[in-house]
């Protein structure tokens, strides 16, 4: 996901390069990504404090600036084709280099989760010491859990405007409510200080300093996430050809991990798991000795015939990966604009889901709503008609002929069906209801 | 709940001789514990009563009222997209009220709820009164009345304050800390008792009585016999659960006409249908008269073909999604 978010970022970059042609900088990849955010309140500063952050970290030469309108009036982004209000921007530490987000809405940090832009790996909550937690700051921590974030660090802002009984008192309340919500409250940690002061380069005590703090803590408390290279090796196949005196050779792009010449390997997805050996790894037309998780390669791998592997299936680390059909996922529903349909759907539709190399028939049910509005985002429980190689965090598309429904990420994985609900499957709604008349 | 109220308040007996930093400082806590206002409000409100908290906290009730209006003065400018639709009805009448604010954690925030409950109740008991004061005109079994924007503020709220709900609105910006306006509000009336209503919001809840959600629907029926009975809609079509789904394809496919009048060319069977109503059929390619829409529920049949089925006949319904373009 990090290499995900920095080729984002990249992108981005290139493409301002392009509409004003200046020297291009090169990225370098010397200290480890890491992806953060801000939450918090409307009024409290979050977007001061980004600016500020920017700013302070410039003086050492390891962010461009931003002043706050830039940030404030980031464009709408379009990510897999979904409208997204959301702010970038980078900058450096000492130990990491960071991309930060900023989004005004709880939809647009969903729909950031679910489009992958740029998962967040911890966030900073902001909270103004003059008002104190909010009626919904509630809801931004709730946010942060329904997300994933479970690391966060708290900034008390506008402490020149408050004085310590009050800051004392805001972190007393933030720590008791962070608990509440299932996080470890009492070892969460807490920076106070003002924003704007950093900004205005005022008071350094509680600006400048407090941003080093900050940055300091988050350092810190929010860990590295691993890195894809790190991970046991995963490819999905996208193609499998026999090569006469060879034998099989699957072709993919490498999305984890490190594959050497000699290296067990597994292949599942539909209903099989087939274990073998990796032979011989070629890339370029070229025999290399190891390859790294970003390459496209082709594999030969030792007895297999090339029936027996199909795109669609992985070849991954033994043990490390299984096939599943009952999953739980976040997916936001297209709008017509987006390319999506005008009409909501309820469950029980089938659609096409498709992920990595595979796509497949899905039955598709509503968790606690009624029906899926296009524009909106739900929780949906998936039934695929074969068990396809799945894993928490995963993301996927929802295809109905010719549209795009909606984009998703995979939250949960159920046990495999049993037979009887598999047969159940097939069945329409009607069928079901039919199904549930007889019984009565 | 009731050992931290305990804990506090012995904490706040035991401060007289003890050190009077901590003392106020946990004094502070519990006015914001009890109150729920801005910090900085309550510890001026301490400063001034000289830390009484119970003058303190009266103090804050008595200024809330005048800081939630500037409050509101301050943030007018800013937009408000999110919000929420409250529905409230009953045998004769039904409500749907739209009231604003500006992110969609509000939205999902209790208070901000129950504000909409509150507002909803309020409308809805000011139409049940104009409609018993009206002398039933007779032209139309069913009537809509709408409030505007201002008409909704100046609605008085039957507290003993006598306030308006423009007033609880900007209370509530105060404490909530986000503008919000209160949009519009439509009412159905009905003079027949055979007429019935039903109604849904998505995604739904309930709170007081009333239904919420970011989207609404409402419709008015009246039962007849069925006309044409098919085979095929015995199976799935459950009467109880009809209604729901009717407002739920009321939600999702946006009709904006009901059209009753059969779709052939050469069939005058207009009786039923009114000019102004076959002028608006057709929005777009897409078909949005409500009797020729397919069933959302169940595609393979049309709402009159369901509807025919039941034997009910649709009177009016009415649809708000929050924050859609009215124009």
């Amino acid at each position: 996901m990090a290499a995900l978010a920095t080729s984002r970022i990249f992108f981005s970059r290139a493409r301002n390069v392009l509409a004003a042609p200046t020297e291009k900088k090169v990225f370098q990849r010397d200290k480890p990504h890491c992806n953060i955010g801000t939450i918090g309140h409307v009024d409290h500063g979050k977007t001061t404090l980004t600016a500020a952050i920017t700013t302070v970290l410039s003086e050492k030469a390891m962010a461009k600036a931003k002043r706050y309108d830039e940030i404030d009036n980031a464009p709408e982004e379009r990510a897999r084709g979904i409208t997204i209000n959301v702010a970038h921007v980078e900058y450096m530490t000492e130990n990491r280099h960071y991309g930060h987000t900023d989004c005004p809405g709880h939809a647009d940090y969903i729909k950031n989760m679910i489009t992958g832009t740029a998962q967040m790996d911890g966030a900073i909550l902001v909270v103004a010491a003059t008002d104190g937690a909010m009626p919904q700051t509630r809801e931004h921590l709730l946010l942060a859990k329904q997300i994933g974030v479970e690391h966060i660090v708290v900034f008390i802002n506008k402490v020149d405007a408050a004085d310590q009984e009050m800051v004392e008192l805001v972190e007393m309340e933030i720590r008791e409510l962070m608990s509440q919500i299932g996080y470890d409250g009492d070892n969460v940690p807490f920076i106070s200080g003002s924003a704007l002061c950093a900004l205005e380069g005022r008071s350094p005590e509680i600006g400048v300093q407090a941003i080093h703090k900050l940055m300091a803590a988050v350092d810190s408390y929010i860990p590295t996430p691993a890195r894809e290279l790190d991970k046991p090796f995963l490819m999905p196949i996208e193609n499998v050809y026999s090569i006469p005196g060879r034998g099989t050779v699957v072709t993919g792009r490498l999305e984890r991990g490190v594959i050497k010449k000699g290296m067990d390997c597994e292949f599942v997805g539909y209903s099989k798991n087939i274990k073998t050996t990796i032979t011989g790894i070629e890339m370029f037309h070229q025999i290399l000795e190891e390859s790294h998780a970003g390459d496209q390669l082709g594999a030969l791998v030792r007895g297999v015939k090339r029936d027996d592997i199909r795109r669609g299936m992985v070849m991954a680390k033994p043990g490390t990966m299984k096939a599943y059909d009952d999953i739980e996922a976040q997916v936001y529903i297209l709008n017509k604009d987006e390319g999506g349909r005008s009409k909501p759907f309820t469950s029980f539709i089938q659609m096409q889901m498709f992920s990595k190399t595979w796509d497949c028939a899905t039955q598709v049910s509503l968790i606690e709503k009624e029906m899926a509005m296009p524009g909106e985002d739900a929780k949906l429980r998936l039934c695929l008609l074969k068990p396809m190689v799945v894993e928490q965090g995963q993301r996927f598309t929802l295809r109905d002929g010719t549209l795009t429904l909606g984009t998703g990420v995979i939250t949960k994985i159920n046990p495999r069906l049993k037979e009887d609900e598999r047969m159940l499957l097939s069945e329409g709604k009607k069928g079901r209801e039919k199904a549930a008349a007889v019984k009565k | 709940m009731l050992f931290r109220r305990l804990f506090h308040h012995t904490s706040f007996v035991s401060f007289l001789s003890s050190n009077v930093m901590t003392a106020n400082q946990s004094l502070l806590s519990s006015l914001r514990k009890k109150t729920g206002y801005a910090i900085t409000n309550c510890k001026k409100a301490l400063e001034i009563n000289d830390n009484d908290i119970e003058k303190a906290e009266n103090w804050l009730n008595s200024q809330a009222q005048a800081q939630g209006w500037a409050k509101a003065a301050k943030l007018n400018s800013r937009s408000t997209p999110n919000g929420l639709v409250g529905i409230r009805l009953d045998t004769k009448c039904a409500i749907m009220v739209e009231v604003n604010c500006e992110t969609d954690f509000v939205s999902k925030n209790e208070k901000f709820q129950t504000l909409v409950a509150q507002i909803t109740e309020a409308c809805f008991k000011k139409s049940l009164e104009m409609v018993s004061s009206m002398d039933n005109p007779q032209e139309s079994s069913l009537l809509k009345i709408g409030f505007d924007s201002e008409q909704l503020g100046t609605l008085q709220l039957n507290d003993s304050k006598n306030s308006k709900l423009s007033d609880l609105v900007a209370l509530n910006i105060g404490l909530i800390g986000e503008n919000m306006t209160l949009r519009r509000a439509v009412a159905l009336y009905s003079t027949n008792s055979n007429i019935k209503f039903s109604s849904c919001t998505h995604p739904q809840q309930v709170l007081n009585e009333s239904f919420l959600g970011k989207y609404a629907a409402v419709f008015a029926y009246e039962e007849c016999t069925p006309s044409v009975k098919m085979e095929e809609l015995n199976e799935v079509i459950a009467a109880e659960k009809l209604q729901k789904q009717l407002c739920q394809h009321i939600i999702g496919m946006n009709p904006r006409t009901i059209d009753k009048a059969k779709k052939l060319p050469d069939e005058e069977n207009v009786e039923k249908s009114t000019n102004e109503e076959k002028a608006e059929k057709l929005v777009g390619d897409e078909e949005s008269a409500l009797y020729h829409q397919e069933f959302l529920a169940y595609p393979e049949f049309t709402v009159r073909e369901v509807l025919a089925h039941v034997g009910w006949d649709i009177k009016g319904f009415l649809r708000f999604e929050c924050g859609e373009n009215l124009n």
